[in-house]
């Protein structure tokens, strides 16, 4: 492998800046590197070689000519395959959109153009984010560069698997429910899933729209701040997204955490945590401690309830929002059916795999009348009760740590058969979705088979900057990112 | 649905029901394996009814914002061309589906 695939994007933007290499070098190097590693990895669904190359001419062009969009112009990137991209195949790992090609690109992915970086390829996932280990995608499962007989996490496996196994500097992908901060904690990389409404959703195919955020995942903390800040703002074709004005999310890094006060919620202190992500946790702890920070314990007491909400709303948006796929204009339609109504249902029960129709299922039954109010409305009501614990809670605290996974990497299909297991792997992270605050997963050390043990940092809205600033002396203490 | 200390059984009939609102079709065998699970995670959701929430409480706005909305002026959208070509079925500008309305003789 190319000594400079380990670099990190803020140093090839340096390098490219100070001519060591051309942007098409760099492009060559990290598509020569999927072609050597993919194959096993399977992080990718879809490579445009063609089309990355062709930017990178372009961008190593604007430089010669003194009109480089910015300093990451030139960097590369990958983006998760249910983030539209357009005239490039965006499947979602669904049979149903395994040809569809978008006519328009998420405004994420415009504002990455913006800044001159170039789109490697599309990641593989679970089908339509649902999942947490990307065994539920449609087209191949994603390994774990660590052990590849481990899971890569999910639904943003590809994303955080790709850098990983150095396929990509950075990725970008989605957060339903702990999507980019699991597999990011999985990977030993870095995942944020920012404040609800940063970033603009236009163009990220829904799922749960009213829980969801595109996310970066990167080699290290200040990598993700600088990509933040590169996609957040408002934007007319999100009417969620806040018009808070634009930021350096990286503003504070760097920044001491003397006489910070952090809270250890103890709801999220589960006893089914491994010996090494609890050690991680811990670990993680003294080392703000030690920097000055003021570490309690401290009480979630709505969290019992968060993640039964989280599956509730989650699948009812589901079961609303995949009603679009009906076969007609565009997605796949059955071959085989006699009337319209039997043509939606094959269709549909063609296109989509298990878990989907399981979770459109589950949606379909805590909407449908009879079961609305014990289901549904209690969940929306839950969701109140979880944002004002937060709310309570950030009077006396300025971040909150807890694990982001109880265990490290799992074995590829150690929990496929049984559902309700693998939803209890999203304890950790659903809470910030469910309020809409700001997380971030960042490495601690390695707990048990050598795999990478993550923790969470949360904050209240609109505090990512902060996050990032804590975070970065955990990091520091860690000997620096990957 | 049946409820019986805490274990929860969601019916053939009712699952039919659900395929039928969702436009899904599923095989026996998967209806035996989707009723077991779905009935497991109700059962896990079942918890909701446990928590102390007001009816004020359950109309929850996601955003917490008003939200923001654009000028109400015209501009360009989507090619319509482009979007026809997402289509397998389009033709002539327009898109060809099953056939819905029988004829009456």
């Amino acid at each position: 492998m190319k000594e400079l695939l380990k670099r990190d994007a803020a140093s090839h933007a340096v390098s490219l800046r100070a001519g060591e290499y051309s942007s098409e070098e760099l492009t060559r190097a990290y598509l020569e590197r999927i072609e050597e590693s993919d194959g096993e990895i399977g992080a990718f669904i879809t490579v445009t070689a063609d089309k990355a190359i062709a930017s990178a001419k372009a961008s190593d062009m604007r430089r010669l000519e003194g009109k480089a969009l910015g300093i990451f112009d030139g960097v590369p990137i990958a983006v998760k395959d249910n983030i539209c991209t357009r005239g490039t195949l965006t499947t979602c790992a669904s049979k149903m959109l395994a040809d569809y090609i978008p006519p328009y690109s998420a405004t994420a992915v415009e504002r990455l153009e913006r800044a001159g970086i170039l789109v490697l390829g599309k990641l593989n996932m679970d089908e339509f984010g649902m999942g947490a280990s990307t065994e539920n995608s449609a087209f191949k499962i994603t390994r774990n560069p660590y052990d590849t007989s481990r899971v890569a996490g999910g639904s943003s496996g590809g994303c955080a698997a790709a850098v990983a196994a150095f396929e990509a500097p950075w990725s970008l992908g989605s957060d339903t429910g702990g999507s980019v901060r699991q597999p990011a904690s999985f990977c030993g990389a870095v995942g944020m899933k920012s404040t609800y409404g940063r970033v603009s959703r236009s163009g990220l195919v829904a799922f749960a729209p009213s829980l969801e955020q595109i996310g970066p995942i990167t080699k290290n903390v200040r990598d993700n701040a600088n990509l933040l800040s590169i996609i957040a703002g408002a934007d007319v074709k999100d009417a969620t997204s806040l018009n808070v004005g634009d930021e350096d999310f990286s503003r504070d890094i760097g920044r001491d955490v003397r006489g910070l006060r952090v809270g250890m919620p103890r709801e999220l202190f589960t006893e089914n945590i491994s010996d090494g992500v609890g050690r991680a946790v811990m670990r993680a702890a003294k080392i703000l401690e030690d920097a000055g920070a003021e570490v309690t314990e401290c009480s979630l007491p709505s969290a019992e309830y968060a993640l039964a909400a989280y599956y509730v709303i989650s699948s009812a948006e589901a079961s609303s929002n995949l009603a679009r796929f009906d076969g007609v204009r565009y997605g796949h339609g059955s071959n085989n059916f006699d009337g319209i109504d039997e043509f939606y249902k094959s269709s549909r029960a063609e296109g989509f795999g298990t878990e989907v129709k399981r979770r459109i299922m589950l949606g379909t039954f805590a909407l449908s009348s009879g079961y609305y109010d014990e289901y549904y409305k209690k969940a929306l009501g839950v969701r109140s009760l979880v944002k004002r614990d937060f709310e309570k809670l950030f009077e006396k605290y300025d971040i909150l740590l807890s694990p982001v996974s109880p265990s490290v990497a799992y074995r590829i299909g150690e929990k496929t058969k049984n559902p309700t297991d693998m939803y209890t792997g999203d304890l950790f992270c659903v809470p910030a979705n469910i309020a809409g605050i700001p997380a971030l997963s960042l490495p601690c050390g390695t707990g048990e088979y050598g795999m990478p043990a993550g923790v969470q940092l949360m904050g209240k809205r609109l505090s990512e900057s902060l996050l990032y600033r804590v975070g970065a002396v955990i990091e520091d203490a860690e000997g620096g990112g990957v | 649905m049946i409820r019986n200390n805490d274990k929860y059984s969601l019916s053939g009939a009712e699952l039919d029901r659900l395929a039928e609102l969702a436009k899904l079709s599923f095989s026996d065998e998967e209806k035996e394996a989707l009723g077991r699970d779905m009935s497991e995670i109700v059962a896990f959701a079942s918890k909701l009814s446990e928590a102390d929430i007001s009816e004020d409480d359950c109309r929850f706005d996601a955003a917490g914002t008003p939200n923001t909305l654009r000028d109400d002026t015209v501009r360009e959208g989507i090619d319509r061309e482009a979007l026809l070509a997402s289509s397998k079925n389009a033709s002539d500008g327009y898109i060809r589906v099953p056939k819905v309305i029988e004829e009456q003789n």
